[in-house]
């Protein structure tokens, strides 16, 4: 695997920590919740090399 | 546990359940395999990655089928589903692949040319997954595929494509186009590797022939008619007035143009010896003013809008209530390869092709193109190949 994809993957995994960190701390707003696991879809889908 | 969290978890499982209903769809579609059944002719079948670095072991990788006779002659090369949203491509070549004998010569047959665009579809079209064709043993099943090459194989696509060698600016989209792509090189992007492969097939089997199989919209003006650059223009030439004259269809001839850089009908001339022609039928599923993008109009082209455009005289080609029909625009493209081969021969005796056990545009439209296919479970086994 080419080193700028070991980064990609490394920057695919911190966004989404970040976005289920953010999702677990959300208390109100629906929308941003439902934003949080949309944008995770990619993200995980990537992670998992699911193709 | 707090009503939050409760609510959290039910969304979670919602959009879950959402995504694995649509993304085990696009998984099976992906990964589904039509087995072709080679026919009488076929002599040897090799991979596209024989040929050209960097394929092996790809998704990208494609089946090369030679029907090669024991008299020595010419040789042609039938490219399929350069466009996998262009099936007729692929049924007519199939029809050759699993019925032609070559008595002299050499027919080489690369039906699933873009692999990864025949396992990829345009969602936010509503491109129908699958198409099936009708035959005397019962439906086979094809995948329906995009116009570019899947990004889960190329990625990522650049801001602006810029075309190797001629440095030519083209769209982004256009680096998984495999008709943008040529000639290709071994180290470019996944697609400029497979059409180099093909060069160098064509290169190193000495092609003289290379017809690019195509559909086009019928409010495009390059449909229903042969591309041709210079050199092959002589044929292209006589091959629509013979098919006009004999076999009453129009398919006129189109300068391939020398400023438009990466197409196969230029780029193949240029780099190599071969003669290339790229064949186009009208295609009305791919019109953008149609109604919905579904199987029937695929295979019937009929639609109700592009009627009323026809009346309107915004069309390009005949248009009418029967539509435009799968097995008109299959027979075309097989009159075609048979005319241009005959009209090749014609010039060049001592390179002689000839095909039989094929049908022309009457037939097709007659039978049907389900009669030309095999039944694969009475086939035995080592003649049939999955992709
Ligand atoms: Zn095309």
């Amino acid at each position: 695997m080419p080193f700028i994809m070991i980064i990609y993957y490394l920057i695919s995994a911190y966004l989404l920590a970040l976005l289920i960190w953010n999702f677990i701390r959300e208390e109100k707003s629906v929308d941003q919740m439902l934003q949080y696991i949309l944008i995770m879809i990619p993200l995980i889908l990537r992670l998992f090399r699911a193709k | 546990m707090s009503r939050i969290i409760a609510y959290k978890i039910l969304l979670v499982l919602f959009i879950g359940t959402i995504t694995l209903i649509g993304g085990l769809q696009l998984y099976h579609h992906r990964h589904f395999q039509t087995p072709i059944v080679a026919g009488p002719g076929v002599t040897e079948v090799k991979k596209l990655s024989d040929y050209g670095p960097g394929l092996d072991g790809t998704i990208t990788d494609t089946n090369v089928f030679f029907l090669k006779a024991e008299q020595e002659g010419g040789k042609m090369l039938i490219i399929a589903n350069t466009h996998s949203n262009e099936p007729a491509a692929l049924l007519s070549s199939l029809i050759f692949l699993e019925n032609a004998v070559v008595e002299k010569g050499t027919l080489i047959i690369i039906p699933q040319f873009n692999n990864s665009g025949g396992r990829n579809t345009r969602s936010g079209d509503g491109y129908p997954l699958y198409f099936e064709i009708k035959t005397h043993w019962g439906k086979k099943r094809f995948r329906m595929g995009n116009r570019v090459a899947s990004p889960l194989d190329q990625w990522p696509d650049p801001d602006v494509y810029v075309h190797y060698p001629d440095r030519q600016l083209l769209s982004y989209l256009d680096i998984r186009n495999t008709n943008r792509t040529w000639p290709g090189r071994p180290d470019g992007a996944l697609m400029e590797k497979l059409t180099y492969a093909a060069m160098e097939l064509i290169r190193k089997e000495n092609v003289d022939l290379v017809i690019d199989i195509h559909g086009a919209e019928t409010m495009f003006p390059v449909t229903n008619c042969i591309v041709a650059p210079e050199k092959s223009m002589r044929i292209a030439t006589m091959t629509s007035l013979t098919l006009k004259a004999m076999e009453g269809f129009d398919n006129h001839v189109e300068p391939s143009p020398s400023g438009f850089r990466g197409l196969s009908h230029r780029e193949i001339g240029d780099f190599s010896d071969a003669l290339p022609f790229l064949l186009e039928a009208p295609l009305p599923f791919l019109d953008q003013p149609t109604g919905p993008k579904t199987e029937d109009l695929l295979l019937n082209g009929k639609d109700p809008f592009l009627l009323k455009l026809s009346k309107k005289g915004k069309l390009f080609v005949p248009y009418d209530e029967n539509g435009w029909p799968m097995s008109k625009r299959v027979g075309q493209h097989c009159s075609a390869v048979l005319e241009i081969a005959k009209q090749f021969t014609r010039k060049n005796p001592e390179k002689a092709l000839l095909i039989s056990n094929t049908p022309r545009y009457k037939q097709v439209v007659k039978n049907g193109i389900g009669s030309y296919f095999k039944d694969p479970s009475k086939a035995k086994k080592e003649n049939i190949f999955h992709n």
